[in-house]
């Protein structure tokens, strides 16, 4: 016999299957659901790459932010989460091609969904249940969430131009490292910044100078924090830079600061340069008369003048043209801080605290009070009620030409020109102590405050999901397995009492069927 | 290659069901048989089979040799590097190599060839079952393989040698073939023409 008789007859000697007399129905409907699970998968696929597409244009710093990029994020919850989804479902969908269609539809489109959830929620992305936007103004309240713990990091769910940033021990709780709360200018979205000291605490305080004012944090839109050393642009949530000195002072319409200069040898601030942030260059250079640290600096609305503190006076430069100065005598008050311009250039702030907080209480009053920037006399009005002396203080801006507001203790106060006692803007939560309000937001009209928000799901959380939720879908899966294995002996059993096998493949054919073709 | 069932005609399209029916009826054994040598195992084989007789199904309307069709399928899903990689079954090393019958009858030889064509892999397999009971030439089987005749030629030469090693009993049977391996079935024919 030749090798060809041979094989014929080794496979002769296998009877053929029987075929189920549904096949071609069955074959047909199969790849249709093949086809509707390959459609819903390049649908899944498309959509995540038009979502992806949509967030990939460039953000504005409006306050109203297309509602659709709530959807998608950067990172593991955008584009590449997307990507890796639907390499996910490809790959699935080769592996079980051989089940039936129901079956694979059912499963693809339950991983489908289950990593479309993760990746929507997915940190670095935005909050899944999607967030306040396009509501305009200060809240009439603050969150007091009891933790911050759960709230989504600036750096990873940036929350766009910010109205506020806030910190306090109800803040930072046992953490010794720095951490301050953000609200977002156009709804009620809070974030946190964890950094390695509270910037909100520092202040220009010396020997020289025991009582300092307090340096901005925000710029005037909102757009920029400094903290440390680094600038942080919370639309994108990246460090815009380092700086070699964080501004201590930033003119209202926000192109131009006021950086410290510091002597290298001994770390002394040995005077002011004012910069033209468009054009990129120095405008002056103003040098103290000694070296000293702890001075306030005011640069007006236009950034045309500084107003300087030096010694025990406050001198007024123009910021171009070298122009002269005038002086006048600080008489034991300071320049309420950076926002110390009224928006029109006419007044300046000043402010008298009467101690540090925290400091040995005296029995000195804390005061504010506005004088006029020409003639260096209070302004009419512009004298108020005296403060409690160890009450902190920290000047915001100005609402109006006619309005100061000031944080006094745990509250935000607007001072009126002609009215001696200050009006409550906002009252703190218990355990904030600082607040820094973006000095283009005092203007926004006060608004009900809404439920907050707090981005999605950061890290800490997932740690909890994953610990907690881990072993308890172990568990749930060990139960169902045992289950599954009960329910296989008990059909066992029933099947060796009948004293017949089991009825062979279901999605195949019926086993040892015998050959009608065979002859 | 046999492929002798064609589409009635044009009225077949009313009920396609039915002609795929008839079909199926008329070419499983022929089909099977094949599948069987390709897999060396009744589940695999099955399995191959349903799979290619599915695909036909989907495409039936548009097939003018369905059986080519399903012939190629089994051919080239044999040789999936997928299919192998889910479908092959592990093979059992053992110390010693099994004694050689003493005078082999006929059915002994065709286990011995059966456990042998179960060690060649899917190539080596799809090769031999082309060329030796297909009685394709080398041409047709580098067409449905997808490959080149040079290829075809080295890995029946390949799974020539590979018997021999593995069934020495085998030798005087492989002996006749390999010489066919170079120039065999109808690839002599087409010689002497």
């Amino acid at each position: 016999m030749s090798l060809r008789e041979h094989l014929r007859a080794v496979a002769e000697a296998e009877p053929a299957p029987a075929l189920p007399s549904d096949l071609y129905t069955r074959a047909r409907g199969r790849a249709r659901r093949r086809r509707l699970a390959a459609a819903a998968l390049v649908a899944v696929a498309a959509t995540g790459a038009g979502l992806t597409a949509l967030a990939g244009t460039p953000v504005t710093p409006e306050p109203a932010a297309p509602e659709l990029s709530d959807l998608v994020g950067a990172g593991v919850g955008g584009a590449f989460g997307w990507l890796l989804l639907a390499v996910l479902l490809a790959v699935l969908a080769v592996l079980w091609r051989d089940l039936p269609g129901g079956s694979l539809a059912r499963r693809l489109v339950a991983v489908a969904a289950a990593g479309a959830l993760l990746v929507l929620a997915a940190p670095p992305g935005v909050a899944l249940w999607g967030e306040p936007r396009g509501r305009v103004g200060l809240p009439d309240r603050l969150a007091t969430s009891q933790s911050w713990w759960l709230a989504s990091e600036a750096r990873v769910s940036p929350p766009g131009p910010v109205a506020l940033v806030f910190g306090g021990p109800a803040v930072r709780g046992e953490l010794e490292e720095g951490r301050v709360v953000l609200l977002a200018a156009d709804g009620d979205r809070y974030r946190v910044l964890d950094v390695f000291s509270d910037p909100l605490e520092r202040a220009p305080q010396s020997d020289e100078q025991p009582i300092g004012g307090t340096w901005p944090v925000l710029s005037p839109d909102g757009r920029l924090l400094t903290a440390g050393y680094g600038m942080f642009d919370l639309v994108t949530g990246r460090q815009a830079g380092d700086v070699a000195a964080p501004p201590a002072g930033w003119s209202g319409d926000g192109k131009r600061v006021a950086l410290p200069v510091y002597d290298p040898m001994d770390s002394h601030q040995t005077g002011w340069e004012v910069w033209d942030l468009p054009s990129g260059r120095m405008l002056r250079a103003i040098p103290y008369e000694h070296s000293l640290s702890g001075g306030t600096v005011a640069l007006s609305p236009d950034g045309s003048r500084i107003a300087v503190e030096q010694g025990h006076n406050v001198v007024v430069y123009p910021t171009e043209g070298g122009g002269a100065a005038v002086t006048w005598p600080r008489e034991g008050w300071r320049l309420g801080d950076s926002t110390a311009w009224s928006p029109d250039g006419r007044r300046l702030a000043m402010v008298r605290r009467g101690a540090c907080v925290g400091c040995a209480p005296t029995s000195r009053p804390t005061e504010v009070r506005i004088v006029d920037v020409d003639t260096w006399t209070t302004a009419g009005g512009g004298s108020f009620a005296p403060l409690p002396p160890d009450v902190a203080l920290r000047v915001q801006g100005w609402r109006t030409p006619q309005q100061l507001v000031v944080q006094v203790g745990g509250a935000v106060e607007v001072f009126t020109l002609g009215v001696a006692t200050p009006s409550r803007l906002l009252t703190l939560p218990p355990g904030v102590t600082e607040i820094e309000i973006a000095t283009s937001r005092l203007a926004d009209p006060l608004r009900p405050a809404e439920p907050p928000t707090y981005g999605p799901p950061n890290l800490f959380l997932w740690l909890v999901v994953g610990t907690c939720g881990v072993p308890l879908l172990a568990l749930a899966a060990l139960v169902w397995w045992l289950l599954r294995q009960a329910r296989r002996w008990q059909g066992d059993g029933e099947n060796a009492d009948q004293g017949g096998a089991s009825g062979g493949d279901q999605d195949g054919f019926a086993e040892q069927a015998p050959d009608e073709d065979q002859s | 290659m046999r492929d002798d069932w064609v589409l009635p005609g044009p009225e077949a399209s009313e009920d396609r069901a039915v002609r795929f029916d008839e079909f199926v009826r008329a070419r499983t054994s022929s089909l099977w048989h094949a599948a069987y040598l390709l897999t060396g195992d009744r589940h695999h084989a099955e399995d191959l089979l349903q799979t290619a007789l599915e695909r036909a199904a989907v495409r039936w309307e548009r097939l003018d040799r369905p059986e080519a069709y399903v012939r190629k399928v089994l051919y080239t899903q044999a040789v999936s590097w997928w299919r192998r990689r889910q479908r092959r079954v592990p093979e059992v090393l053992v110390d010693a190599t099994p004694e050689a019958p003493g005078g082999a009858g006929e059915p002994e030889v065709r286990i011995v060839l059966a456990q042998a064509l179960r060690r060649l892999t899917a190539r080596q397999r799809a090769v031999l079952v082309l060329r030796f009971y297909e009685d394709c030439t080398e041409q047709e089987t580098a067409r449905l393989l997808g490959v080149a005749p040079g290829t075809v030629k080295s890995q029946t030469r390949h799974a020539l040698t590979r018997l021999r090693q593995l069934a020495p009993e085998l030798a005087g049977l492989l002996g006749d073939s390999a010489g066919d391996s170079e120039t065999s079935g109808r690839d002599q024919k087409v010689m002497t023409r």
